[in-house]
């Protein structure tokens, strides 16, 4: 639970960035930027096994990577969407973990 | 690079295992982090987030494992993997990847890549199993590459011919060494068969081979020029399934030199029996022609006296074949004399005639006015006798050996003869003539073209006219013949004399001094003790060093000279002269010997004694003693 705790903190700090680098590369018409940074985001999804989210993730990488950033924009929202779900659901868990391992501790 | 079998080692012994994660997303990094950390291997993970700061660590720092992410801000891709692949050739890398490219995958796996991770897909247990396999497969793969690059570097560098062939003979390997050996490029041996090499013996010791599956022999491999090269070989049949493992050794020099060696050792034999019978047979001799020489001169009868004379004509004879026989095993004394070539061409020409049989015709052009050289008269019948042989040797069907004897000075001489003044010596034959690629050998040691040649002959006539001065020319045109002109300094001066037989006259051989004659051959002795006594002498008798000392103690008077064999029993001549010279500084010495033996020569004994070689007439050692005993100088 440590280190979900942990992982998810780095993660909360570090994607609203990733997500000012996707608009910025969409506004851009940048596809190598979009796809490097999709893909990056992709990454943390994995690990954190959330599929919707890094399925969403893998989409915009594989339009970047086809050049298709006419339609990027619905994407980037579905990806803001699912992680903001991924986010609340992470943190529930790990407030619920730290809550139990206090309870725990109290015992 | 640290060892990858310590490496294993380390990790099984739950040592540290170090760990380089190059990873550009926080997140990932700090997940594998985590899970090696929460781990029951012990690890050091060092965290670097591109490639090039990564290229740094490999350099300086040994790592166990890279676990590697190909997407980073400064390469991604197959690249990332390729580059840092070749930074750390030693080092076990695991992909962590956040696609699931299996065309990408494969490929680094291809190319040494340990294992493909994709992010998501593994927990800390299994990551940590794929860096203990990825570790013990690397250890494994460069155990492999080293062994590898062990045997091929024996295999390439080999000074014998190594080959690996297949069920059919065709080659599948074959290094340097096998090319040269067979004369072939590798670039042809390769799908070949070594039975188109196959020289004598071959087949026996393939068929040998394949019953027993191993072991060596020797058999002759034929190059595609035609010529065979003898090789000694090692086998062993199916290193792999299907393949066979032949080693090769090119023996032909070796064998060659062997056989040479084998030939000399035989000739030393025969040439060490031969003087020691001629030693033994001169003594004979000297006892026959000594009682011959007594009747010859005492006989009253005409009859007795001329039957005396004829043993004598037969001992000499005899005595000139001991003395050939003397040369063949070198056993001669070496003594170099003024002499005419054309009384050696004469002495020695029915030898030679002997020598050719009635198929060769035998010219001999020698003038007496060639002139003078300073040899020995036994060293030059040799170099007669060898070219002579050779001569003859090269007319197998007949022909005509011409010798010639002038002299040659000026425009006469060949380039290869410095200018100067010189006896002219040339055999000739008609014969099959010498090879050009073969003239420049035909003077080394042991260098034969004949079967049974022991490659002494024209060497002994090189080193005998090099040690007299002088120098060998040959000339020879295929099928025309072979001419060896031997050039020798001439010198100045009258050749020797001949001790003659002074006939019945003893007047000059005359004398009433004491000698002390000292051989263990009794019947000898005897003879030149009662010969020397019909002219005069007092004689005293030993047979043996000891004796003779015991003797010469006890004589009171003056002894006027030592006459002592050199090989006895009991002690040599030669320290029995040095004992007399040092009790009886007043008495001459003279030394008599059927052969020079290495005493002789090594001490440079005869240089400063009188010496009579035996088989010698009575009268001659007369003259010898007299002239001693006159105040002459040693000759």
């Amino acid at each position: 639970m440590q280190l979900l705790s942990e992982l998810v903190q780095i993660f909360v700090a570090e994607y609203p960035e990733l997500l000012l680098q996707i608009d910025a590369a969409v506004r851009d018409g940048n596809a190598d930027g979009l796809r490097k940074a999709s893909h990056k985001l992709k990454g943390s999804l994995l690990q954190f096994s959330a599929p919707m989210a890094s399925h969403a993730a893998a989409d915009l990488e594989n339009l970047a990577a086809g050049n298709f950033l006419k339609n990027a924009t619905s994407s980037v929202e579905r990806v803001k969407m699912e992680i903001n779900s991924l986010v609340r659901l992470l943190e529930a868990m790990v407030s619920s973990g730290e809550a139990r391992a206090n309870k725990a501790g109290e015992i | 690079m640290k060892d990858m079998a310590t490496a294993l080692a380390d990790s099984q012994h739950g040592k540290l295992l170090r760990i380089l994660l190059v990873e550009d997303n926080s997140v990932d990094a700090h997940l594998v982090s985590g899970l090696l950390r929460n781990s029951p291997q012990a690890t050091e993970c060092i965290h670097t987030r591109n490639l090039n700061e990564a290229l740094v660590r490999i350099s300086d720092e040994e790592m166990d494992v890279i676990l590697l992410d190909l997407n980073l801000g400064d390469s991604s891709g197959y690249e990332t993997f390729d580059r840092v692949r070749r930074a750390a050739p030693g080092t076990a890398i695991l992909v962590l990847s956040g696609s699931d490219d299996e065309e990408l995958a494969n490929r680094t796996v291809r190319e040494g890549g340990q294992d493909y991770l994709v992010k998501g897909s593994f927990d800390g247990k299994l990551l940590l199993r794929a860096i203990r396999y990825a570790v013990e497969r690397k250890m494994s793969e460069e155990a492999l590459r080293k062994s590898e690059a062990t045997v091929r570097a024996i295999f390439e560098n080999s000074l014998d011919a190594i080959v690996i062939f297949d069920e059919r003979g065709r080659f599948v390997e074959a290094n340097e060494a096998a090319a040269a050996l067979l004369a072939a490029p590798r670039s042809d041996l390769i799908g070949s068969t070594i039975h188109k090499f196959a020289g004598e013996g071959f087949d026996r010791e393939m068929e040998r081979m394949r019953i027993s599956q191993s072991g060596r022999g020797q058999f002759n491999v034929r190059r595609p020029d035609g010529t065979e090269r003898m090789v000694d070989y090692c086998f062993r049949a199916n290193i792999l399934p299907g393949r066979h493992l032949g080693v090769m050794r090119d023996i032909t020099e070796q064998q060659r030199l062997e056989d040479q060696l084998r030939v000399s050792q035989k000739m030393e034999a025969v040439g060490r029996l031969a003087g020691s019978v001629a030693h033994d047979f001169n003594n004979i001799l000297g006892v026959i022609s000594g009682h011959a020489e007594l009747l010859e001169l005492r006989g009253q009868d005409e009859s007795v006296r001329n039957k005396a004379t004829k043993i004598l004509t037969a001992t000499t004879k005899a005595s000139s074949l001991t003395k050939q026989l003397l040369a063949f095993g070198r056993k001669q004394v070496v003594a170099p004399t003024l002499l005419n070539l054309a009384d050696v061409i004469r002495d020695i020409s029915s030898m030679i005639t002997c020598l050719m049989g009635p198929e060769t015709q035998i010219a001999i052009l020698s003038s007496k006015a060639a002139g003078t050289v300073y040899a020995d008269q036994g060293q030059m019948e040799q170099v007669l006798l060898n070219l002579a042989t050779n001569a003859h040797e090269a007319m197998p069907f007949g022909g005509t050996l011409t010798i010639t004897l002038d002299k040659a000075d000026g425009s006469d001489l060949p380039e290869q003869v410095p200018p100067g003044s010189y006896v002219h010596l040339s055999v000739g034959d008609t014969g099959t003539g010498i090879d050009p690629a073969v003239q420049e050998r035909i003077f080394d040691p042991f260098f034969t073209t004949k079967k049974t040649g022991s490659g002494l002959g024209l060497s002994t006539v090189a080193g005998i006219v090099k040690q007299a001065g002088g120098y060998v020319v040959v000339e020879s045109a295929p099928q025309k013949g072979t001419k060896f002109s031997v050039y020798l300094p001439r010198v100045a001066g009258a050749p020797e004399r001949r001790v003659k037989p002074a006939g019945n006259g003893m007047t000059n051989v005359r004398g009433a001094e004491t000698i002390l004659l000292v051989d263990d051959e009794e019947e000898l002795s005897n003879a030149a003790a009662e010969y020397l006594q019909e002219c005069g002498y007092k004689v005293l008798k030993a047979r043996a060093a000891d004796e003779a000392m015991e003797v010469a103690r006890h004589f009171e008077d003056r002894i006027s000279l030592l006459v002592t064999d050199i090989v006895m029993p009991g002690g040599s001549g030669r320290v029995l002269v040095e004992q007399m010279k040092e009790a009886r500084p007043e008495t001459g010495v003279l030394v008599i010997s059927g052969h020079a033996d290495d005493a002789v020569h090594q001490h440079g004994f005869l240089a400063t004694t009188a010496f009579l070689q035996k088989p010698f007439t009575l009268q001659s050692l007369g003259v010898k003693i007299r002239s001693i005993l006159d105040g002459h100088k040693p000759a």
